[in-house]
This record gives structure tokens, C-alpha cells and sequence, in this order.
């Protein structure tokens, strides 16, 4: 079980699980092209359970060509963490929302991250994909006001 | 002498009868509007206000607070909509708290060039047996560009 402790935030937390939701690939028209530019398009959505002290974290990520044209392949994958100390990190409002510490979210967004540059690894090593290593991500695209999609 | 008054359990046979012919859709229906009533009240109570200063506040007369209250009312959208808003929650937060919520979503799109990976693991690798005939992965040094960093 990880604590992260210091003046304003304390939390102990432990993954409960981790979860491969989807992966798939698909093969360009000239395989024996190497595809040696690649974009990620990476869609994080998280989600918690308050009765269950469970955040869900769900990392899609989309591999698409240099000129993003062609989806070379998909990834899903879901980390489960279980809060511990929920009740006295997570606030919850009057209205029912949960105010979560912005340091919480990022914190787990970058965990997951690097999990899923793990899963994938290991998911398409081997293939023409061996070389779609999900690259290093500044933290600072995680922060909550960074936030481009608001649904 | 302190004497106590105990709920008294009532059997008829014409009661029975009456609650026989509720079906259980009917059950269920009156069930959610009383649920719906005690929530807007909880939802009342927790900003502070009383029927009367609800009322005002969504601009209603405090007899029909009262009637929304008697877990009676067959609730329309656009009622419902005016309690969510006066209260200051969302309408799904009036059927109930949600079990799970979107606390975070984000996008971002990066780029990385593949000409030289820092990790490189060519598969597959090439097998051997060893004389108790367990396989052996045979080494890949000359094909692991990193590989002498590490290696002393």
C-alpha cells in the first residue's frame, strides 16, 4: 500500500486491480512499409465510487499514422484504486459531488499513464506496433484546469 | 405510572382486500414519488430553508410545497427541472445519488518517431535446450543497442 504524505495532502491508496478492456490492431495496406511515426490520441475519463473508496481510471488510446489518416491500432485499459483514507481525502459536497483533490487526480492520471505504456508494451511487442512506445507526458497536461473536454 | 403506547398491528380482511388490488406497478410507482418528495425535502433542509422559504424561492405558493411533500404528486419534467434548479442540484441528484461519478476527462494527443526506441526487445527470440532439457532464451547482446551501458 503507497502513502503519499506532506503538509496539505495525505493519502493511502493500493491499485485493486488492473484491467485490459480492449486492444486492437490493424495491419496498414503496405506492412512491409515500416510505420516509424506515430500518433496517440489519448482519451482519460475518471470515476469514483464513493461507498466502494474506488476511483476508476480508464486510459483509451488510439494509434494513428504520422498524418493521422490510418488507426494502426487501439488500447483500453482500466486501473482501479482503491482510497483508503477516502472519506478524509474526498470531500463530499451538499449536492452530492465529490471534490477531489486536483493532486489526487493528477497523481492517478500519471500512474495510469505509465501502466498503460506498460500494457501496450506488452501487448504489441512483436508486432508492427513493437515500436509505438507511448511517449513520456509532461504532468502538466493532467492538471484539471487543462481540461479540453467537458461533457 | 409511565404508560407506553406500542403500534398496534391491524389485520382486516377488507384491508387485505384493498391492497390486494394494487398491483405491484402501481406499488412501485407510489413508492417513487414518496422517495421523490422525501428527497427534495432532504435537499430543502440541507440549504437551510423552511416550505415557506422554498416556496419563495422557486416563486410557488407554500400549498403546492405542501402537496409536493404529501409524496402525492405525479412530478412533470419541467417541475422537476425547476425543483433541481432552485435547489441548486443536478435533476439526476433528485432520483437518487449516483453510486458512481465522472470526477476528471481529458484528451491529449502526442507524437513519438519509432527510428530509435529506447527499448527495443526484437521477438522472437531464439531458443535453445539445455542438457536437463529446460529452454534456454539464447542472448540478444548483439541485437540491444543499450545493452553495454548496463552490462558490466
Amino acid at each position: 500500500m503507497a502513502k503519499i504524505e506532506n503538509k496539505d495532502f495525505n493519502v493511502e491508496m493500493q491499485i485493486r486491480a488492473i484491467e485490459l478492456l480492449n486492444g486492437s490492431l490493424q495491419l496498414p495496406a503496405e506492412p512491409n512499409t515500416a510505420v516509424t511515426t506515430f500518433n496517440f490520441n489519448i482519451s482519460i475519463e475518471s470515476k469514483a465510487d464513493a461507498p466502494n473508496k474506488l476511483i476508476f481510471v480508464i486510459v483509451n488510446v488510439e494509434i494513428k499514422n504520422d498524418d493521422h489518416s490510418i488507426v494502426l491500432g487501439a488500447l483500453s485499459v482500466s486501473c482501479i484504486y482503491e482510497i483508503v483514507n477516502f472519506d478524509e481525502v474526498i470531500k463530499i459536497e451538499e449536492n452530492g459531488k465529490l471534490d477531489i483533490p486536483q493532486r489526487l487526480i493528477e497523481t492517478l492520471n500519471i500512474i495510469s499513464i505509465s501502466t498503460t505504456r506498460g500494457v501496450m508494451f506488452s501487448t504489441f511487442k512483436g508486432t508492427f506496433l513493437h515500436g509505438a512506445v507511448l511517449p513520456i507526458i509532461d504532468p502538466k497536461q493532467f492538471q484539471v484546469g487543462s481540461q479540453k473536454v467537458e461533457k | 405510572m409511565n404508560k407506553t403506547t406500542k403500534a398496534r398491528k391491524y389485520n382486516s380482511s377488507k384491508l387485505q382486500e384493498l391492497l390486494d388490488e394494487v398491483t405491484p406497478l402501481e406499488m412501485e410507482q407510489t413508492k417513487v414519488k414518496m422517495q421523490l418528495a422525501a428527497r427534495i425535502e432532504d435537499f430543502m433542509r440541507a440549504k437551510g430553508w423552511n416550505k415557506s422559504q422554498f416556496a419563495e424561492k422557486a416563486g410557488k405558493n407554500p400549498s403546492e410545497i405542501t402537496k409536493w411533500f404529501s409524496g402525492t404528486q405525479n412530478f412533470t419534467t419541467d417541475v422537476l427541472t425547476e425543483i433541481a434548479s432552485t435547489l441548486g442540484v443536478e435533476l439526476t441528484a433528485l432520483f437518487g445519488k449516483k453510486q458512481v461519478q465522472v470526477i476528471y476527462r481529458n484528451e491529449i494527443v502526442v507524437k513519438s518517431v519509432a527510428t530509435q526506441p529506447s527499448i527495443v526487445m526484437t521477438t522472437p527470440m531464439s531458443q535453445g535446450i539445455d542438457v536437463y532439457g529446460y529452454c534456454l532464451l539464447a542472448s540478444q547482446g548483439n541485437k540491444l543497442p543499450f545493452t553495454k551501458y548496463y552490462q558490466a
